[in-house]
């Protein structure tokens, strides 16, 4: 990874923290500011390096895994930016600097600057505006869901246990497919084929959860997060907001993807995985859009609704890459 | 109103009972047709249509419809079913999922509710809503036509597959070829065009991929690949030698290791170089006259890949020339009435009778290529070609779908938490 990326990835890592830090401890506007500067600068250099590849092959670099995992880095944190110019959500400042440090960190795991793409993937309009639609799309549910179990974890009992089990299940699996990835590039053991990496993340997914989970619990509980979550009207708000957009953003997304496919291959919907995968985030904003209407208990199961939608868009990024092939395979 | 199912008038409780019977009936036909007659999806929604069509005409089918439980029941039905499908290969999933009978059903009612749904905000004059529900049906209208009428395949060209060299040939055009038929898969007799596409010139534009040079005892790597000499087999058996000797240099191979994405193989490469799997290798070396040693030996691997493909083309009807010279690229169709031709691919063909005019021993992979090289046998260009009707409605549905979303979202609105609006 280019040497720009690290630096955004640094700024990303130290915006989270400093958000938080913001956040525990009262009456550190400064903190808060350096923490905006921070962010802000992460995503400059982002696209700084995305402008630069831009103008050196002539077309938008978004052709492989790691580049659109730059680019979803670069719009997660921008989001909060501008969410901060119209109406700042707390929350989303640690979430999304984290959550870029993250992508930016997959990224880096990645084979870097694609060399040459096949004849149909090389600089199709449609292609380019159907892969930023689509990051853009994800971040938005990315962002949604995160709220969602925050929210979820607001209510005691099952669903607070519930909802911190699976952002442990997904924090482990993030967490253990980078330190995979890292050891077998160093070669500390040898995992050839996709299948077995994805296998082995997904049990490290289990047993880091288990583990994390009473950890992270026994922490939210002493520094009273959970309190924080309970009865918020305010983030189900913001939730409700962000769902919303998102799904236009999804279904334009989807849209010009099978826009680019009637061009490219003569089909405008063919079934294949990633569409497929595509097709089932965008039903579970509309079970969230639809469901929170019908009452209280439907409020709760539509937010679980946007939590299962969190994983198609991990599986269709991840699971549809390494464990299905797929027409779409260009993007491993 | 009364309460209590005896105390209702029979005409209530018979208006109220035919629908859902009708439902359950469809639903038991899609499963029982899914499992007897897969494939037929088309058949199927003739049949079914005399179940599914009179629930429309009772109002109690309607009221059911426009409730957002239809959409969550139908949506994550939907749902689940893609995500069992994704999980077989995609001709399988084609046919026993996404067009199986009890699939459609679903997308049936959840396209029904969305309608439903749609034509009740009309009511209350709820434009953006009602047309946003609206511009789905569109689409899911759009699709289920093109279920009838959708049509894709290959030309039926003459360019033939030579069964255990050759990869199939289906569909490429040599320059200079025509052809009026399209086939749907090898078993195919074809179907006749409304007109003929003669293939004016092709060209392939190549762009290296990768270039690295292989000396024994050290691993050489360039992109995802990974090279090593592992030895080299002279003569009978299989045992690897670590030297060869001049003598043996018309018979002996060099075995390389490939690793290519993670997966491994190897390639058994001649002194005098050639081709294997997308790579071509060109072997130099320092051979003793005298027999001895050969030394200094050195492989030098390209990978070229084509970068740009360019077909000149004529469409021809009853004998007059109606498009002459289009070019077709990739991402860049030519469209004729109704039809699109695509660019599919390239390939390095002769005709059938070519390749049985061949000695016999050019019929290996390695010594065809070289037949080919040697000849100048121009590069064979291939299109699909389809026909999607229905894709105008889709298209007049996305637009519509995103104008009034966007609509929907610049609107004021009563973020309504929870209480039904
Ligand atoms: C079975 C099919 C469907 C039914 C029964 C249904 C029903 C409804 C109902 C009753 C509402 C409440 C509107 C209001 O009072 O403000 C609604 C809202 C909405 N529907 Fe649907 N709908 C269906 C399918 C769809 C589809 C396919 C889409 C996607 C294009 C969609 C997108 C929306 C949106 C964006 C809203 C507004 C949500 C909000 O403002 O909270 N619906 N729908």
């Amino acid at each position: 990874m280019p040497l720009e990326l690290y630096i955004s990835l640094a700024a990303f890592l130290l915006s989270g923290v400093a958000f938080t830090v913001a956040l525990a401890v009262p009456g550190t506007r400064a903190i808060r500011v350096a923490a905006y500067v921070l962010q802000a600068s992460g995503v400059a250099m982002g696209l700084y390096y995305f402008g630069h590849e831009w103008l050196a092959v002539g077309y938008p670099p978004l052709r492989n895994l790691f580049e659109s995992l730059t680019i979803m880095a670069i719009l997660a944190s921008g989001w909060n930016l501008v969410q901060a110019i119209f109406r700042p959500v707390a929350i989303l400042g640690p979430m999304t600097g984290f959550l870029s440090a993250l992508l930016m960190a997959g990224a880096s795991q990645f084979e870097g600057p694609s060399e040459v793409t096949m004849p149909a993937l090389q600089h199709s309009l449609w292609l380019t505006t159907h892969v930023l639609l689509i990051m853009l799309a994800y971040v938005a549910v990315l962002i949604s869901a995160l709220v969602a179990m925050a929210l979820i974890a607001g209510r005691r009992g099952f669903n607070r246990v519930a909802s911190l089990g699976v952002f442990s299940l997904v924090l482990s699996g993030c967490l253990g497919a980078l330190v995979i990835i890292l050891l077998r590039t160093w070669g500390v053991i040898s995992l050839e084929d996709r299948a077995s990496i994805g296998g082995t993340i997904i049990a490290v997914a289990f047993v880091g959860g288990s583990l994390l989970l009473p950890l992270l619990y026994g922490l939210a509980s002493k520094l009273g997060i959970f309190a924080a979550f309970e009865d918020n009207p305010a983030l189900e708000d913001f939730l409700y907001r962000t769902a919303l957009i998102a799904l236009p953003l999804t279904t334009l997304g989807i849209i010009t993807g099978s826009v680019w496919g009637d061009v490219a291959w003569g089909r405008y919907w063919g079934w294949d995985p990633k569409e497929v995968w595509a097709l089932v985030t965008w039903i579970s904003l509309l079970e969230y859009l639809h469901l929170r209407r019908l009452g209280e208990r439907a409020q709760l199961a539509a937010k679980w609704v946007l939590v299962a939608g969190l994983l198609t868009v991990l599986f269709n990024y991840f699971g549809v890459n390494f464990l299905l092939a797929g027409l779409h395979s260009y993007a491993g | 109103m009364q309460n209590g199912q005896g105390n209702q008038p029979p005409a209530r409780v018979f208006s109220e009972m035919v629908p859902p019977s009708m439902a359950a009936a469809l639903l038991f036909l899609s499963l029982f047709w899914s499992m007897r007659h897969p494939g037929t999806p088309q058949a199927f929604a003739i049949v079914a249509a005399v179940f599914a069509i009179p629930q429309l005409f009772f109002p109690f089918t309607w009221r059911v419809l426009r409730s957002p439980y239809v959409l969550i029941i139908t949506g994550g039905l939907i749902a689940l079913s893609c995500i069992f499908g994704s999980l077989f290969s995609a001709p399988f999933a084609q046919v026993y999922v996404y067009s199986a009978p009890w699939f459609l059903v679903f997308c049936w009612y959840f396209s029904l509710g969305c309608l439903a749904s749609g034509l009740i905000f009309t009511r209350t004059s709820r434009f953006a809503p009602a047309a946003l529900h609206l511009s789905f049906v569109l689409i899911a209208g759009g699709f289920a036509l093109d279920g009838f009428l959708a049509a894709e395949g290959v030309f039926r060209t003459t360019m033939k597959t030579a069964p255990g060299v050759m990869p199939p040939a289906y569909g490429h055009f040599a320059p200079g070829e025509s052809s009026d038929t399209y086939i749907t898969d090898r078993r195919d007799p074809g179907s006749p065009l409304p007109f003929t596409l003669k293939l004016n010139s092709f060209d392939v534009e190549f762009e290296t991929l990768l270039r690295v040079a292989v000396t024994p005892g050290i691993e050489a790597s360039a992109g995802q690949c990974r090279f090593k000499i592992m030895g080299y087999a002279v003569g009978e058996g299989d045992k690897l030698v670590q030297d060869v000797n001049a003598q043996d240099l018309d018979s002996a191979l060099i075995v390389l290791q490939v690793v290519m994405k993670g997966v491994e193989n190897t390639a058994a490469i001649p002194f005098d170089g050639g081709d294997f799997g997308p790579f071509n290798a060109e072997v130099s070396y320092e051979a003793d006259p005298a027999g001895g040693r050969i030394t200094d030996i050195m492989i030098n691997i390209v990978q070229k890949v084509p970068k740009h493909y360019t077909s000149v083309v004529d469409v021809v009807v009853e004998g007059e020339t109606v498009i002459k010279d289009a070019v077709i690229e990739v991402n860049k169709p030519l469209r004729f009435e109704g039809w699109s031709i695509y660019q599919a691919d390239w390939g390095r063909y002769v005709s059938l009778d070519e390749w049985e005019s061949l000695p016999g021993n050019m019929r290996s992979e390695r010594q065809f290529e070289q037949y080919i090289k040697k000849n100048e046998i121009p590069p064979t260009s291939m299109f699909t070609i389809s026909r999607r009707p229905g894709k105008w409605l889709v298209y007049l549905g996305y637009i519509l779908m995103c104008a009034f979303s966007l609509a929907l979202l610049a609107m004021p609105r009563n973020p309504s938490n929870g209480g039904n609006s």
